[in-house]
């Protein structure tokens, strides 16, 4: 463990929001959303400059005319400069990506709506600028030509499973392999970009002296220099940038910050960082090109800035060349940025992810790889900057280990505190380590992982291609309505296999043989689909120059990232909702196979019903009451806790070869709003189309009634051990955890639970809105729990005049 | 009304009322009841069956340094079960506490104290005439029981419910600190409950008149004068909330 300088992290808890970083703030609460026309113009113009080129150099020259064109601007406030547009809430679009992903554009209307509720004005010459990008991509991206390859091979299938939400509608998203995850920071910080160039024009002159003459690799370390050279050019665009605005610059200090911004442009990416700012501006311009090749869902990604980052801020910090403020200040300015990255959403990711905000992860704390604790000052700055800052993104995750220091852990949930909740999140790291050395990779490279986003735990070192060729998220609670009704999917459409009329089933063995039988033919459909995608996908798009910065393994291999390698490819998959189907396998055993008080056909007619009609509220009644899982009863616990080992040995049964494996990794965001939508009324009481659980591990809103401990002893019986992490949501008020007290017991709440064996966990703070609406709808919030006169309750059993009490000292507790 | 073993549940006026002089508690109309609109509140346990609930916390206790708080009624009515399930508890380092009204012999005390670590002591009111009045007893016997087991040398959290316009009168505030004096350095602290009205419900769950709907409910200025009343006397005072 590192020893820790307590000094240190008392000065950081006095931190406060700089008048800097105020100002930034304003400017972002002043900024309407808006959409960027300008990336367009730059593709459509190089794409048709180099017709006939083979398609690594096209990208690659694709980028650089970005790069060497695009509008910049550097504001007022900025220190660290690289922003993706020049006004700071701002997104770029892809039609090189993914050709017909905004139907919006061919609409009449000045509104564009990029995602759920975020409307992007647009003039006429941006509108025109970007159907003009479409005309000249449309039909021959790779999600497009993918679906057209899916499509000559199984028909509408993948379509009809994707509406029927068995799996996730994941190709047209712009996630392509490792796009998601994190770049190579150290080796960029190190040896800065000067250095890769000369290593892949050294392989180039290496292969002439061998008399190799692989064209592809050949052509791939060509593509690597060309962006490589662009990056740096991009960088020096800013510093001639902040030159020139410091010409006419009359205020003095701003004038010597222009000057400083020019200087370290110069330096970085080019060259290896020296001090702390120059690491974070070579981030940033990397950052911002990285967005500029793929600006697609995905932000640039910490991963353990607090160990690459380390070295930088003590050495300053020891030199007395920077202040703790002043470090702050410029770790705090980069989080800011990538955290309000807008981006454009492709429609089916609009439903299932419902964010405005480009996803990035910082992860802190965590072994290193010698197995030891790496906290530091550091990882307590992040969590500090990111309560300052309070925004929706970037997600962060603490990777707790049995020698995770009580100090981070104190702070992460004082954090969780200001933020309201969900930040940081706990992954445990001994869990994930150990599911990755299982699977054959070394401790050393094991124990450099991080979030893919937000849970999915990944490796920097190699590409992860979750949810890039379609496999991401299968539904079992989707499979179990096939189930229900022979095969047929909520559409009316034969999308699984005929399993036979479940008012046949002689037992509960048949009921749930016939579960498994569904899934294997739904998940290994998905998978070999996927190595469609894998061959096909490459053919029309590369990413060379997050191939160059994100893995290693690429630029030995003289290989793109979107050309799979066993060497350097990984896969996964996420089965969710274990929790309904257990609760509703549970459910079915009692009332039809044991207890006998309904038959299968009453069953199943309350059910296609939706619960209406004469006996349909009475039996809904009867499903809601039957064991649920969270309440610490056995035998539903362990049968969520078989459906996970069945589901993994099904995963995991399908010969992937060459590739590895598919992991299992059960995240969850808003999926199950999005994965209830092809869901009918299911036997846990459940109506239809409702949202699903949330998480992988969190019980049926409202179904766990015997306290936060009952809850975790469910989760820990239920294991989900084969899985690398299983999200579980808790839910607090904020009254709850006022005190230093009760900090602590949180903290032990968690250590408890990750000691058995527990992978994930997050704790929401419930606003007062939440308390307001619990108020009129007790039944969606029956779960909702509450402190107060020292004892917890649960809300929704207050009286109303008591529920009052609790909503006003909600709204003043924080 | 067919699963009552006593028939107990009668109809009328389109309505169901269970007669509570005919009912055992059995619980078997709330285990039919899928509405959930009858519960059953309570269970007798053996101690081997208290003793598995505790154990199914065990990680719990071994993270925070937590443990088992017995609570009432009044769980030193019964020091035998008390001080089995204690003895349960000791031997697997599982922290023991007894919340205490006072108010039984001195002997039940006696019998716990060797497996008990913490009392959570209530002092309600220090005039005994009022403590009779409101708690239908008068506190001489709990008053000595406090002496009696600081002296043994165990750890006590003494306690106080404070209701308006009862006990958070000066006078009680200054009888309660000198009382507390006169207990010595290791008695000096109190934890002040301020009232609420968390039990309302209960009360009309099972028919039972509420008479305290008029009592007020103390501000936080109004606990934090209070809390500064007991510290000025001395008094290491905190506020449970």
């Amino acid at each position: 463990m590192v020893n820790v300088d307590n000094d240190l992290l008392d000065r950081i808890d006095q931190l406060e929001i700089s008048e800097r970083i105020r100002q930034w703030k304003n400017a972002v609460k002043q900024s309407k959303w808006k959409l960027f026309a300008d990336r367009e113009r730059w593709t459509v113009a190089s794409w048709k400059e180099t017709e006939g080129e083979d398609v690594q150099i096209r990208r690659a020259k694709l980028l650089r005319k970005i790069l060497e064109n695009i509008e910049i601007k550097i504001q007022d406030f900025d220190i660290i400069v690289g922003r993706l547009t020049p006004e700071v809430i701002g997104c770029a679009t892809a039609f090189d990506i993914s050709g017909d992903y905004i139907p919006d554009i061919w609409k009449d209307t000045a509104e564009l709506n990029i995602t759920m509720d975020a409307n992007v004005g647009l003039d006429a010459e941006s509108l025109e600028i970007l159907r003009e990008s479409a005309r000249l991509f449309k039909g021959s991206t790779a999600p497009e030509m993918t679906y057209k390859a899916l499509e000559s091979i199984v028909g509408s299938w993948v379509i009809d499973a994707e509406k029927a939400r068995l799996k996730d509608p994941t190709l047209d998203t712009g996630i392509f392999a490792q796009s998601t995850s994190v770049l190579m920071w150290e080796k960029i910080l190190k040896q800065g970009f000067r250095s890769i160039i000369d290593e892949a024009k050294k392989r180039i002159d290496d292969c002439a002296e061998e008399l190799e003459t692989d064209e592809q690799k050949l052509l791939f370390w060509e593509s690597v220099i060309i962006v490589c050279e662009a990056a740096i050019n991009h960088s020096r665009r800013y510093a001639a940038l902040a030159k020139e605005m410091a010409e006419s610059e009359r205020n003095t200090k701003r004038k010597t910050e222009l000057l400083e911004i020019a200087r370290v442009c110069e330096q970085v990416p080019e060259n290896p960082a020296r001090t702390l700012h120059e690491a974070l501006q070579s981030m940033a311009i990397v950052g911002v090109c990285k967005n500029y090749e793929n600006p697609m869902h995905n932000n640039p990604q910490w991963g353990r800035g607090d160990q690459y980052l380390y070295p930088y801020f003590v050495n300053d910090l020891n030199k007395g060349t920077i202040t703790l403020k002043k470090a702050a200040e410029l770790i705090m300015e980069l989080v800011a940025r990538w955290g309000t990255q807008t981006f454009v959403a492709a429609e089916s990711l609009k439903e299932s992810h419902q964010i405005n905000f480009a996803i990035n992860n910082i992860m802190v704390g965590g072994v290193n790889g010698k197995g030891v604790d790496s906290s530091n000052e550091l990882s307590y700055l992040f969590l500090h900057i990111v309560g300052l800052l309070q925004l929706s993104s970037p997600t962060v995750g603490l990777r707790w280990n049995r020698n995770t220091p009580d100090w981070l852990m104190n702070k992460a949930i004082r954090t969780n505190l200001v933020t309201k909740g969900g930040i940081p999140l706990f992954e445990n790291d001994e869990v994930v380590i150990s599911h990755f050395v299982k699977d054959g990779i070394p401790r050393e490279e094991a124990s450099e992982w991080c979030g893919l986003g937000c849970v999915y735990p990944c490796l920097p070192s190699r590409a992860e291609h979750y949810g890039s060729e379609g496999v991401a998220a299968v539904n079992m609670a989707a499979m179990l309505h096939l189930v229900l009704h022979n095969g047929i999917d909520v559409n009316g459409k034969l999308t699984g296999v005929p399993t036979g009329d479940p008012r046949e089933f002689g037992s509960f063995d048949e009921l749930y043989s016939a579960l498994l039988k569904q899934h294997e033919y739904i998940t290994h459909r998905v998978f070999e689909l996927a190595a469609v995608a894998r061959d096909e996908q490459p053919k029309h798009l590369r990413l060379p120059f997050l191939s160059a910065a994100g893995i290693e393994k690429c630029m030995e291999l003289g290989q793109d990232l979107l050309i799979p390698h066993p060497d350097f490819t990984m896969m996964g998959i996420s089965d969710r909702a274990i929790i309904d189907v257990a609760d509703s396998l549970m459910a079915v055993k009692k009332l039809v196979f044991d207890q006998k008080r309904l038959t299968m056909n009453e069953l199943l007619n309350a059910l296609d019903n939706d619960f209406e009609g004469t006996r349909g509220e009475e039996i809904r009644q009867m499903c809601l009451a039957q064991p649920k899982y969270g309440n610490d009863i056995d035998e539903v616990d362990r049968l969520a806790g078989k459906l996970s080992g069945d589901s993994y040995r099904i995963i995991r049964s399908y010969d992937n070869s060459p590739f590895r494996k598919f992991i299992v990794a059960r995240e969850g965001l808003a999926w199950h709003y999005f994965g209830g939508l092809g869901v009918g009324a299911l036997p846990n009481g459940r109506k239809a189309y409702e949202p699903l659980n949330d998480g992988a591990l969190s019980p049926f809103r409202g179904a766990d009634k015997k306290g936060p401990t009952a809850v975790l002893r469910s989760a820990i019986k239920a294991g989900f051990t084969e899985s690398f992490a299983s999200v579980l949501n808790q839910k607090f008020s904020a009254t709850m955890i006022q005190s230093k007290d009760s900090v602590d017991k949180l903290v032990a709440y968690t250590n408890a639970f990750m000691l058995n064996g527990g992978s994930h966990i997050q704790y929401n703070m419930v606003d007062t809105d939440e308390l307001r609406d619990a108020k009129i709808h007790p039944e969606k919030h029956q779960d909702l729990i509450v402190r107060i006169g020292g004892f917890s309750a649960y809300f929704t059993q207050l009286s109303s005049d008591i529920q009052d009490d609790v909503i006003d000292r909600n709204e003043h507790s924080l | 009304m067919d699963v009552c073993p006593n028939n107990a549940i009668r109809s009328g006026e389109g309505v169901y009322r269970i007669e509570h002089s005919n009912c055992e508690s059995c619980g078997k109309c709330a285990e039919r009841c899928d509405y959930g609109a009858l519960v059953r509140y309570g269970d007798l346990m053996t101690v081997d069956e208290v003793w598995d609930a505790v154990e199914r916390d065990k990680m719990f206790y071994e993270t925070s340094n937590g443990g088992v708080t017995v609570s009432g009624g009044e769980p030193l009515l019964y020091p035998a079960f008390v001080k089995e399930l204690f003895e349960l508890c000791h031997n697997e380092r599982i922290g023991t506490c007894v919340e205490t009204c006072g108010f039984v012999d001195i002997g039940a005390f006696l019998e716990v104290i060797p497996v008990t670590e913490l009392f959570l002591f209530d002092l309600k009111h220090m005039d005994s005439v009022k403590h009779k009045k409101y708690t239908g007893q008068f506190n001489d016997q709990i008053l000595k029981n406090a002496s009696t087991i600081i002296e043994r040398g165990v750890d006590v959290l003494f306690r106080q419910p404070l209701i308006p316009g009862v006990n958070d009168t000066k006078a009680n505030i200054e009888e309660t600190a000198a009382f507390l004096k006169t207990l010595g350095k290791k008695a000096l602290s109190l934890e002040l409950m301020p009232y609420h009205r968390m039990g309302q419900d209960k009360y009309r769950a099972l028919n039972m008149e509420y008479r305290m709907e008029k009592t007020h409910i103390m501000s936080y200025d109004e606990l934090e004068a209070t809390k500064k009343a007991y510290t000025d006397l001395g008094i290491d005072c905190v506020i449970s909330r």
